[in-house]
C-alpha cells in the first residue's frame, strides 16, 4: 500500500461545520424547492421531469432511426460511433439532431445564465464582471442584468399586450423607464427556437468537441462556424453543449463578435445554467416601473448626466466602415516596429522585444513571449496566461528572466494599437488629409473622457497612411496635474513587415553574462 | 441498490427524508470542499445551498447510477469557482497575517480543529494558486480521482496531477517555514 503524504493527511484534516440554524436554512430552502416542484408539476399537468429521459421504447425507435441512417450511408462526424451502447451522440448527425428535438419538443419555458468573455490574440482572456438572468417562456421573455456581478441593474420585460408584442425596459441604475411595441423579436431571441435552429446546423458542424461536464452533467457538443450558416466573418464561430441524459443543451458558446470600441479583443457570448423545468412566478413577467422614475431611455440620461459631469462630447463625422479596413491592414501584417522615446519596439505575433538606447548605443534589450490558455474546450479564463521576459543588460553585462502572470503582465504592443484603432468611431475630430513625417495621412483624435472618468486634456491622437491605412504615429497626451507636468507619449517611425534577423525575437544571452542579483 | 441510488430514488418522488439523508451525508465533505476553496465559510455555506437547491430543481435529469458525491462535489466545485471570480482578487498574505485573519473568520460556521498547525495549513492553502488548490480540495475532501478532476477543471488528466503534486510540494514548502513568492 502507498504510504499516505503527511502534508495530505494535515490537508484532510481541515474540516469545516456548518451550525445548526445554517443547516436548518439550507434544508428549509431545498425542501421548498421540492415543493414548488411538485405542486407546480401537478398544478400545470405536465408531464414529470423525468419524461424527458428517452423512455425505453423512444430510445429503441431512435436507435432504429440512427441505425437506418447508417446503412443509408449518414455521415458520422465521429467515425466508429456505437449507437448500440446508448451513446446516441455518436451516430449521424441527422439521428443526434432528432434526438435533441424530441427533447426540445416538450421544453415551454427555460431560465438561463448570459456572460460575456474577451478573448484576444494579444493579451489573456477575460470574463466580464457582468451578467444576465433570463427567463424565456413561448411568448414572453425577461432578462435582469447584473452588471457589477451583484446587483440587478436593468431589467427588460417582452410581453404581450393585447395588439402585439411590447417591451418594456427599467434601469435602476439611470432611475428611468422606456418602452417600445411591435418589434416581437427584434428585443430578445427566444432561446427555445435558437436551440431548435441550432440543431439544424449538426450536419455543418466543423467538428465535435471533448465531452465536457457541466453542472455535474457530462455533455457532448459541435463546433460550426458561422461562415457555414451565413454571410458572417471567418473568426466567428459557435459551441453548443448538449447533456448526455437530457439531450438538452446545457451551454452554448458565441465566439468572434467584433467589438465596437476595442479591436484588440472579441467577444464571446456564453449562455449557460440552463433550467428547462425552473418554475417561474407569473408576476416575474408582469413589468414593474418603481415610482418616480422618468420615461427615458437609460442612454439619455447617461448622456445628459455625462455631459453635466465632462461637458458636451463633440463627435467628428468618420467615414463609415474605415475602422474595420485599418484592423483588416494590422491583422495581415507579420511584424511591425515604433520608436518611443529611446526604446524601440518590435513585435511579432506573440513575441515582442524592446531595444533601449543610451548616448553610448544599445544598452538593454528586453525579450517578451506570450504563451496562452488553451483555445479548445468552453471558454472559461483560468488566469493561466503567462509572459516570460528575459531582460539583457548590456552595461552591467546581467540578465534576468521573470515570469509575468495575472493582471499586472507587460502588454503586447499590438494590444494598445488596435485598441486606439478601436476608439476611431467615436473620434471628436477627424483629418482627412495631413502629412506626417512626409508621409499623406489622415488622423483622428479622441478624449480619453469618452471612455472613461478621465481629466480634461487626456487624450489620444493617431494618423494613418493612406496607402496602406497602417499606424504612421500615435501619440497619449496626458495633461498637466498638482504633480505631473504635461507630456505626450509619441510612437513614431513605424515600419511595417521590416527585414530582420533570424531569431531576432529569441533571447540572446551571451556566455559570458551573469544572472542580475538585485 | 446503494444508498445513494435508494435516497435519490426517493428524493425524485418528493420525499423530504431522502433529502434530508442526503444533506446530512454529505453536508461534511461539501462545506469542507467549498471552504477550503474560498476561505470564507459564509459563502460556503451559501454555496452549498445553491447546490441543494438546484439538485432539487434538477433531479429528474440525474442519472441515479452516478457517483452522487461526485455529482455534488463538481457542482460545489464550478459554483465555488463562479463565486472566486466574481469576488475581489485578494494578494496572498503573508502566514502570519492569514493566521490572525483565520482566527478572526471563526463565527458563522466554526472550524473543528483550531490548533495551530491546523491555521497554519489553512493558510498555506489559501495561499496557493486556486487552480492546485481545487486540484488538492477535490482529491482529498471529495476523494476524486485525477480522471475527474481534469474533467472537472477542463484539463488535461496529467495537467490535474500535476496541479495537485506541485500544490502539494508549494505546500509543504510554506508549511516547513521556506519563503513564499508571488503565486498566482
Amino acid at each position: 500500500m502507498k504510504p499516505t503524504d503527511p502534508m495530505e493527511d494535515i490537508v484532510k484534516q481541515l474540516r469545516y461545520e456548518a451550525r445548526p440554524e445554517v443547516r436548518d436554512r439550507v434544508l428549509k430552502q431545498a425542501q421548498e424547492a421540492l415543493d414548488e416542484m411538485e405542486t407546480t408539476a401537478l398544478a400545470a399537468g405536465r408531464p414529470r421531469i423525468g419524461r424527458i429521459t428517452m423512455n425505453a421504447h423512444t430510445r429503441k425507435l431512435a436507435l432504429a432511426a440512427a441505425a437506418i441512417l447508417i446503412v443509408l450511408g449518414g455521415i458520422s462526424l465521429w467515425p466508429g460511433g456505437h449507437p448500440e451502447t446508448g451513446q446516441w451522440w455518436l451516430g449521424p448527425p441527422a439521428a443526434w439532431g432528432q434526438e435533441i428535438l424530441n427533447s426540445l419538443g416538450s421544453i415551454e419555458a427555460v431560465v438561463y445564465r448570459q456572460r460575456a468573455g474577451y478573448s484576444s490574440d494579444y493579451g489573456p482572456p477575460r470574463m466580464s464582471v457582468g451578467w444576465e438572468k433570463r427567463y424565456n417562456a413561448q411568448d414572453r421573455y425577461r432578462r435582469d442584468r447584473y452588471d457589477d456581478g451583484v446587483h440587478i441593474m436593468n431589467t427588460q420585460w417582452v410581453v404581450p399586450d393585447g395588439n402585439g408584442i411590447e417591451m418594456i425596459e427599467v434601469s435602476y441604475e439611470y432611475e428611468c423607464w422606456f418602452a417600445e411595441q411591435d418589434q416581437a423579436y427584434g428585443f430578445m431571441e427566444s432561446m427555445i427556437e435558437r436551440m431548435k435552429w441550432y440543431v439544424g446546423l449538426v450536419e455543418k458542424a466543423d467538428h465535435l468537441l471533448e465531452p465536457q461536464t457541466f453542472d455535474g452533467h457530462e455533455c457532448v457538443g459541435f463546433q460550426v462556424s458561422e461562415a457555414r450558416y451565413g454571410d458572417n466573418p471567418e473568426e466567428r464561430f459557435d459551441r453548443i453543449w448538449f447533456d448526455v441524459e437530457t439531450k438538452l443543451p446545457m451551454r452554448i458558446e458565441r465566439h468572434g463578435i467584433s467589438l465596437d470600441y476595442d479591436a484588440s479583443r472579441k467577444l464571446i457570448l456564453i449562455h449557460d445554467q440552463f433550467e428547462y423545468f425552473a418554475e417561474v412566478p407569473a408576476n416575474l413577467f408582469v413589468p414593474e416601473i418603481p415610482e418616480g422614475y422618468v420615461n427615458a431611455h437609460p442612454d439619455e440620461v447617461r448622456t445628459a448626466r455625462d455631459a453635466e459631469v465632462k461637458g458636451e462630447m463633440t463627435f467628428a463625422e468618420v467615414p463609415e466602415g474605415l475602422k474595420d479596413t485599418i484592423v483588416a491592414a494590422l491583422k495581415t501584417t507579420k511584424m511591425g516596429a515604433y520608436r518611443q522615446s529611446n526604446v524601440v519596439t518590435s513585435f511579432s505575433g506573440v513575441a515582442w522585444r524592446e531595444d533601449e538606447y543610451s548616448d553610448a548605443g544599445l544598452a538593454r534589450t528586453k525579450w517578451f513571449a506570450l504563451e496562452g490558455e488553451s483555445p479548445e474546450g468552453p471558454f472559461e479564463p483560468q488566469g493561466n496566461t503567462l509572459v516570460t521576459e528575459t531582460d539583457k543588460d548590456l552595461q552591467e553585462e546581467t540578465f534576468r528572466v521573470i515570469e509575468h502572470t495575472g493582471s499586472s503582465q507587460p502588454r503586447h504592443p499590438m494590444r494598445d494599437i488596435l485598441r486606439v484603432v478601436g476608439l476611431l468611431d467615436r473620434a471628436d475630430h477627424f483629418y482627412e488629409a495631413v502629412e506626417i513625417d512626409g508621409v499623406a495621412c489622415f488622423g483622428f483624435d479622441i478624449s480619453a473622457k469618452k471612455y472613461g472618468d478621465n481629466p480634461d486634456g487626456m487624450l489620444h491622437r493617431a494618423w494613418f497612411d493612406v496607402a496602406t491605412n497602417l499606424p504612421v504615429r500615435i501619440e497619449f497626451v496626458w495633461p498637466a496635474n498638482g504633480t505631473r507636468a504635461a507630456r505626450t507619449d509619441v510612437k513614431e517611425q513605424f515600419e511595417w513587415d521590416p527585414a530582420v534577423p533570424q531569431n531576432f525575437f529569441v533571447p540572446q544571452i551571451p556566455t559570458n553574462f551573469s544572472p542580475a542579483t538585485d | 441498490m446503494t444508498d445513494d441510488k435508494v435516497f435519490l430514488s426517493r428524493l425524485q418522488q418528493g420525499d423530504k427524508d431522502a433529502l434530508r439523508a442526503i444533506y446530512l451525508k454529505y453536508e461534511g465533505p461539501l462545506l469542507a470542499l467549498a471552504g477550503n476553496l474560498l476561505d470564507d465559510p459564509t459563502l460556503a455555506e451559501d454555496v452549498l445551498q445553491d447546490v441543494l437547491v438546484t439538485l432539487v430543481r434538477s433531479m429528474h435529469r440525474l442519472n441515479i447510477g452516478r457517483n452522487l458525491k461526485g455529482y455534488l462535489a463538481t457542482a460545489v466545485a464550478n459554483r465555488t469557482r463562479d463565486y472566486y471570480r466574481r469576488r475581489p482578487r485578494q494578494r496572498h498574505r503573508p502566514l502570519d497575517e492569514a493566521r490572525q485573519v483565520a482566527a478572526r473568520d471563526e463565527g458563522p460556521v466554526q472550524m473543528v480543529i483550531r490548533n495551530e498547525r491546523t491555521q497554519k495549513a489553512r493558510a498555506a492553502l489559501v495561499a496557493l494558486p486556486y487552480e492546485q488548490r481545487e486540484a488538492i480540495v477535490l482529491r482529498l475532501h471529495a476523494d476524486m480521482k485525477f480522471r475527474e478532476i481534469a474533467k472537472c477543471q477542463h484539463v488535461a488528466v496529467k495537467t490535474a496531477l500535476s496541479r495537485y503534486r506541485y500544490g502539494l510540494d508549494k505546500l509543504r514548502s510554506m508549511f516547513n517555514g521556506e519563503v513564499q513568492d508571488e503565486t498566482d
